[in-house]
């Protein structure tokens, strides 16, 4: 079974002036594709340092990682962007949706430098919006939804470009239990419709989602488990 | 949903910043259109005022200095007219190519002759052209309209003793006194002034013409070409141009328009200024928002394009409405600045978009760098 994404000796440093802290030491492993990944750790422990250089946000100080056959370290900043564009799509725990947006425009945004029409562009996001359960909702400002809402309006703007990855940072985080459980069931049916599902959790009751687990301590992996075969390998 | 509306939906939301950094390219843009326009429309004033205030051109008989001398004995020289110059010779400067120019031609006549016994010169001139000629006179009495009457000067008025509804006799004529001008301090005070034919009859030459005094319109001033022309209409004549007037018009129109650039240059700047700060304040406080974007999948030209786009927006808007406010007030404070209400001008509210525009989207372009500088990865820093 051939790696979707490969890490190879990744690290990362953050610091100046000489004084350099390590928030990933040498992390190597591999995901295939179909995989859900819940990647797990104590606050401190690098996971949404290893998000962001999975997602291509940031660019690890040493190591490689290769997405798709891409070598990220190989791509410039707008390379970058266009692989993030169409390869990856994120979930924050903050949702980060724009306020001054309702869930249908918040859907768009991703398309908004595209020169496809006003009614394709809104076609999709309802489509979208109506695959997380959201009808009749696209014409609502965030503040006038609940946070289970908003993180599914979040959950279609990072499907809009139909990624194969799922990028999420804490998508629970900020959620009660019954609403956390209704988002990790959409991941759920997200991971089983294809898509490649990595999640930053400190929650380890969210890893029983998960078909692997990824525990991290002092940015290293401290335990790799297999929980279950990924749904749909390639 | 494109960057254009996403912009525009920003503006929006953050109506106080928006007006913020649109305000300090209205107040520019506003000053800069009302002292422009300001400023046109006194140029023009001024060009009249200075029209209306005296000649410009003297058209006097081409001469020749002779020396007189006798061995060694010097006694002098003496000037001698190749020729003299006619009423007549005022059609020949109303016809040239640039008569449109020429706002007033007036011949003067001068003659040195006896005044109720009293040696004075008399200047002629066409009655009705004594107001456009001498605008500036001011007149105990009334201007001479009919032959018969004169005008005295200050002094000679003293000299012989005569006040309004007097007479004078010259050249066994009776001339009446029809009034006496203010002190002017220029030789006319001690000049009698009558119609030219009655000067022109007292010295025993009908027709003839000492000088013209030529006023020329002074917009774009072409005074060397309409000198040339009328020098080769009157080639026995020497043309002038009295350089001083028409050097202190172009002055007295180059200082208004450098004070009116100096001071909206300086507006300008300190509202491109504004749109630098609130651009880049703009940019920091939605540093998390921009990393968002970059995150699913803005590049930099999009994150450019869209501050570009929110700044273009406001300059637009605020440049228009300063240009409005401009041109209206250039058109109540007219009459302030002692200009009759013309219509408004366009040139400057146009010229004050297209440059509230480029100012503003000039101010944007550090901030709109600096953002497309930001790593995405800020977003997830500030989880």
């Amino acid at each position: 079974m051939s790696p979707f994404i490969k890490l190879d000796n990744v690290s990362m440093q953050y610091g100046n002036n000489g004084t350099f802290a390590a928030a990933l030491r040498g992390v190597s492993f591999s995901i295939v594709e179909g995989e859900y990944a819940a990647i797990t750790g104590e606050s401190g422990a690098g996971k949404s340092t290893l998000l962001a250089v999975l997602g291509g946000l940031q660019v690890p100080t040493s190591g490689r990682v290769v997405t798709a056959g891409v070598d990220l370290s190989e791509l410039s900043a707008d390379g970058l962007a266009d692989f993030r564009k169409r390869t990856i799509g994120f979930i924050f725990q903050a949702y980060h949706l724009l306020p001054y947006l309702t869930a249908r425009e918040n859907v768009m945004v991703p398309l908004s430098p595209e020169k496809s029409s006003h009614r394709e562009k809104s076609d999709r996001a309802d489509a979208l919006l109506a695959s997380v359960g959201l009808s009749g909702k696209e014409n609502r400002l965030p503040s006038q939804l609940s946070g289970g809402e908003c993180q599914r309006v979040a959950i279609a703007r990072a499907l809009v470009y139909d990624p194969p990855v799922l990028l999420a940072d804490e998508p629970t985080g900020n959620l009660d239990s019954a609403t956390g459980e209704q988002i990790l069931d959409l991941f759920s049916e997200l991971n089983r419709g294809g898509k490649t599902v990595i999640m930053v959790t400190h929650n380890r009751d969210n890893e029983r989602r998960a078909t692997r687990a990824v525990r991290l301590k002092d940015g290293g992996i401290a335990e790799d488990v297999r929980l279950a075969e990924p749904l749909r390998a390639s | 949903m494109n960057i254009r509306k996403l912009a525009w939906k920003n503006l929006f939301r953050r109506k106080s910043r928006a007006v913020f950094t649109g305000l300090g390219i209205f107040l520019g843009i506003g000053t800069f259109v009302a002292l422009s326009s300001l400023t046109m429309q006194m140029e023009g004033a001024v060009r009249d005022k200075l029209d209306r205030f005296g000649a410009n051109i003297l058209v006097v008989p081409r001469t020749e200095q002779l020396s007189l001398g006798f061995g060694d004995i010097a006694l002098g020289g003496a000037q001698v007219a190749r020729a003299r110059l006619a009423v007549s010779d005022g059609e020949a400067i109303r016809s040239i190519e640039l008569k449109d120019r020429l706002r007033s031609v007036v011949p003067f006549f001068l003659t040195a002759t006896d005044a109720s016994g009293k040696d004075v010169v008399w200047m002629g001139l066409p009655a009705e052209e004594i107001a456009v000629a001498r605008p500036w006179w001011k007149v105990s009495g009334m201007l001479p309209i009919e032959k018969g009457e004169v005008l005295l000067g200050s002094e000679a008025a003293a000299l012989l003793d005569k006040g309004p509804g007097g007479t004078v006799l010259s050249g066994g004529r009776k001339f009446r006194v029809a009034g006496v001008l203010s002190p002017t301090g220029e030789k006319e005070d001690s000049m009698v002034i009558a119609p030219i034919g009655d000067v022109q009859a007292l010295a025993g030459s009908p027709g003839g013409v000492t000088f013209f005094e030529i006023a020329a319109l002074c917009k774009d001033c072409p005074v060397e070409d309409i000198v040339a022309q009328i020098g080769k209409a009157l080639p026995g004549a020497r043309v002038s141009a009295i350089r001083q007037v028409v050097e202190s018009r172009k002055a007295a129109v180059d200082q208004f328009r450098r004070l009116g650039m100096a001071v909206s240059a300086i507006v300008l700047a300190i509202g491109g200024l504004m749109v630098f700060v609130t651009v880049m304040g703009s940019v920091q406080e939605r540093t998390r928002e921009i990393g968002v974007l970059r995150a699913v999948g803005f590049r930099r030209r999009a994150i450019v394009s869209l501050l570009f786009w929110e700044t273009g927006w406001v300059s637009l808007l605020s440049a228009v409405s300063g240009a409005v406010l401009g041109t209206a007030a250039a058109w109540l404070a007219s009459p302030l600045f002692g200009v009759a209400r013309t219509e408004a001008a366009v040139t400057p509210a146009v010229i004050g978009v297209i440059i509230g525009m480029a100012l503003g989207l000039l101010g944007s372009i550090p901030p709109a760098r600096r953002a497309a500088a930001l790593s995405p990865t800020e977003a997830i820093r500030s989880l």
